[in-house]
């Protein structure tokens, strides 16, 4: 019966190979659909209070909700911020604190321009990675330090397995690759050859 | 004219040639198992490896930016950098760089690459552009200038082979020539396993695929760092040195062996921690041979010299020293750097590796042999910016303590021990020299920036062993219970290897 032992262990490890792809595919994923690629590192964008920072961008993702960025208001309890892309200036107004804060964002996918409102009564600071003054963003016409950096979620966090061809595709066009979700059905392709052929060799190599 | 064959007992019989029979068809047996060997663990490898050339994004991996910029410089130029008055990296990096936001995303989780269709048309358009931007105006002081250049020169092939392509072609050719290190360094590991557990089967197969299966080891070893011709220079050169250890040196073994060490001298001043342990292997092969041990000796010392007198003699040529300055770290303004000392090396030392003691001074916060050793080995990724879930390092240290223990029991059978004890004290040595040549720049490097330079690939040249150890863990339990811990341990590879790609789509792709 023991001989058969390590064939049934390798057979249990499939079974179970199996089971973490489906318990992933099914988990919820993050809302998080992009970034605009700049690390908040640090403040580089003063918004003194009734002004407003802008600043070219890609569109973003056609899901794209909100977004997400790092502020400083220096404990300021009435610190009120409004984002819009470039356009429109009736987005929904939030109440802001230190640290990282969502604001609603109305039309992204097609915007070039973002822009942030500082509604309250005292300046907000906005992180992101200094630039030289003609890639920065503008306030009152005036060039910041730097550019804010963004991420770019949706309504509500969707399954991996809804998500599965936008997460293929990003794996070609994080290389700057478009065409579709090829590459990343390629990567699909290679990680069950690896695992299929690595059960199959250890099943024949451990046989009783 | 022919009858019928007359009866067996009377035809004339030929012991040695029944021998010499059975002695070929061993042989062709040996070398038929070896084939499959080398093809199973080799296509596992293949794989694997291509699967995380794919899944990386550009750069994304430690310090292939400044890696990619020696290689690019000494493809462009055929000089060794660096190139005081340069820039680290060519204008057309930098411009890739920008393209795909390389500087944004390193270190920062929520960052990603291009993740939209729009963007990765930008993208490619910037990349393009980068095409015109000069290619050899990079090469200045890096993490990477120091070190010495076969890795890099192997680089240049597949550099110039893309050389019409965009840089983004380049790079992905160049990580296919480190995915054939990686498959060398899961061949060479199986090999081992095998010459060390010859009566075991399937020894080479479960410590090669272990290898073949290590995304911690397959993440670094396909992306552009030398490391990867480290690992897989250390782990041929440690088994030709059992080889030599077991059956004695030979002709061809003092040639590998020295050629592979030379290999190593030139690929990453790492190696110079397996030397020791090496001269020893050569030291017992050197016993064990049976003829001219001077000739072998010198055969083998002769080899080991040839490319670094060649690596000598192109740096005189070019006025650069063989250990150039390097650049790129933060160092603390002189007088906030600490002063070192023997106890303080030895006391750090001690605490890399092992528990503090009382009396040590606490220079981690944390304890390394966890959080280091075992937390970079299950998986530390990208810039070192994500892993896994927290449980998985804690299931794995379990794992690898029960290994040890297993490991230790099996050695601690005296015969084991006695017929072992030379490859023993070649491993030994072998690890010694690493752990103190990592501790020695570790503290230096820690007194000069505050920061902790120790990462779990420094360990990797050892991946042979690791194998071998966990087929020695195995074979502790007997030849019942052998074969059922392989079956898991295999299991728990494919596991692993499924949470690091899950992992890494999420901190990219997700």
């Amino acid at each position: 019966m023991t001989r058969y032992l390590p064939r049934a262990v390798l057979a249990a490890f499939a079974v179970l190979v199996a089971i973490a792809i489906v318990l992933t595919l099914v988990r919820h994923s993050t809302r998080v659909v992009g970034t605009n690629g700049v690390s908040p590192a640090e403040f580089v964008v003063t918004v003194p209070a009734g002004e407003r920072a802008c600043q070219a961008m890609a569109p973003a993702p056609r899901a794209t909700r909100a977004i997400v960025m790092t502020v400083g208001v220096y404990g300021d309890q009435r610190a009120r911020l409004r984002a819009d892309a470039g356009t429109a200036t009736n987005g929904r107004v939030v109440a802001a604190r230190d640290g990282q804060l969502e604001l609603p964002l109305a039309g992204a996918e097609r915007a070039k321009r973002l822009c942030v409102t500082n509604v309250g009564s005292r300046r907000v600071e906005l992180a992101g990675t200094a630039t030289p003054p003609e890639h920065a963003a503008v306030v009152d016409e005036r060039p910041a330090q730097g550019v804010f950096g963004v991420t770019f979620v949706r309504a509500s966090a969707p399954t991996w397995a809804e998500r599965l061809d936008e997460v293929l595709a990003r794996v070609g066009y994080a290389k700057g690759m478009t065409g579709g979700s090829a590459t990343g059905g390629f990567l699909i392709a290679l990680l069950a050859l690896t695992l299929a052929g690595a059960l199959t060799i250890a099943w024949r190599t451990l046989r009783p | 004219m022919s009858g019928p064959p007359p009866p067996a007992d009377l035809v004339p019989h030929d012991a040695g040639a029944d021998r010499d029979q059975a002695s070929d068809a061993a042989s062709e047996d040996r070398r038929s198992a070896t084939r499959r060997l080398v093809l199973a663990v080799a296509t596992v490898a293949l794989l694997h490896g291509l699967l995380w050339t794919i899944l990386i994004p550009p750069f994304q991996a430690p310090d292939e930016t400044e890696h990619f910029a020696y290689a690019q410089y000494l493809a462009e130029t055929a000089r060794l950098p660096p190139k005081v008055g340069n820039p680290q990296y060519s204008s057309e990096e930098i411009a890739a760089f920008n393209a795909l936001g390389t500087v944004g995303i390193t270190g920062a989780y929520g960052v990603k690459p291009p993740a939209t269709e729009a963007s990765a048309d930008a993208a490619e358009a910037a990349v393009e552009v980068a095409e015109e931007l000069p290619r050899d105006d990079g090469g200045g002081p890096s993490t990477a200038s120091a070190q010495p250049p076969l890795a890099y020169a192997l680089w240049a092939i597949p550099y110039r082979v893309g050389a019409d392509g965009s840089i983004l072609t380049r790079l992905w050719l160049m990580r296919l020539l480190s995915l054939a290190c990686f498959v060398a360094t899961a061949v060479g590991a199986a090999l081992l396993a095998r010459e060390l557990l010859p009566s075991w089967r399937w020894a080479g197969m479960v410590g090669g695929l272990l290898v073949a299966l290590q995304p911690a080891v397959a993440f670094i070893a396909v992306s552009i760092n030398p490391d990867t011709l480290l690992f897989a220079v250390s782990t041929w050169a440690l088994l030709v040195a059992v080889r030599s250890v077991r059956h004695g040196l030979t002709r061809r073994r003092a040639l590998a062996l020295g050629v592979l060490a030379g290999a190593g001298m030139v690929t990453k001043l790492t190696f110079a921690g397996l030397v020791p342990g090496l001269l020893l292997a050569l030291v017992f092969g050197l016993r064990r041979a049976r003829t001219d041990r001077v000739r072998l000796g010198a055969t083998a010392i002769g080899a080991a010299a040839v490319l670094p007198v060649v690596y000598l003699a192109w740096a005189l040529l070019q006025g650069r020293g063989l250990l150039p300055v390097a650049a790129g770290t933060p160092v603390l303004p002189v007088e906030q750097q600490a002063t070192g000392s023997l106890t303080g090396l030895i006391s750090y030392a001690w605490q890399l590796y092992l528990p503090r003691l009382p009396f040590m001074h606490d220079f981690f916060g944390f304890f390394p042999p966890y959080t280091t050793w075992i937390g970079g080995f299950v998986g530390r990724l990208g810039w070192l910016d994500y892993g896994l879930r927290g449980w998985i390092y804690d299931a794995a240290a379990v794992i690898l303590a029960g290994a040890l223990v297993l490991v230790l029991v099996a050695l601690s059978r005296a015969q084991r021990l006695r017929r072992n004890w030379r490859v023993l004290a070649v491993f030994a040595l072998c690890a010694l020299g690493l752990a103190a040549q990592i501790a020695w720049v570790g503290y230096d490097y820690r007194n000069k920036t505050g920061f902790v330079f120790e990462q779990t690939r420094y360990l990797y040249p050892m991946i042979g062993v690791y194998a071998t150890g966990m087929v020695t863990a195995c074979a502790a339990l007997g030849r019942r219970g052998g074969p059922v811990l392989a079956a898991a341990f295999i299991g728990v590879a494919c596991l692993h290897t499924l949470a690091a790609v899950f992992a890494t789509v999420a901190r990219y792709y997700g």
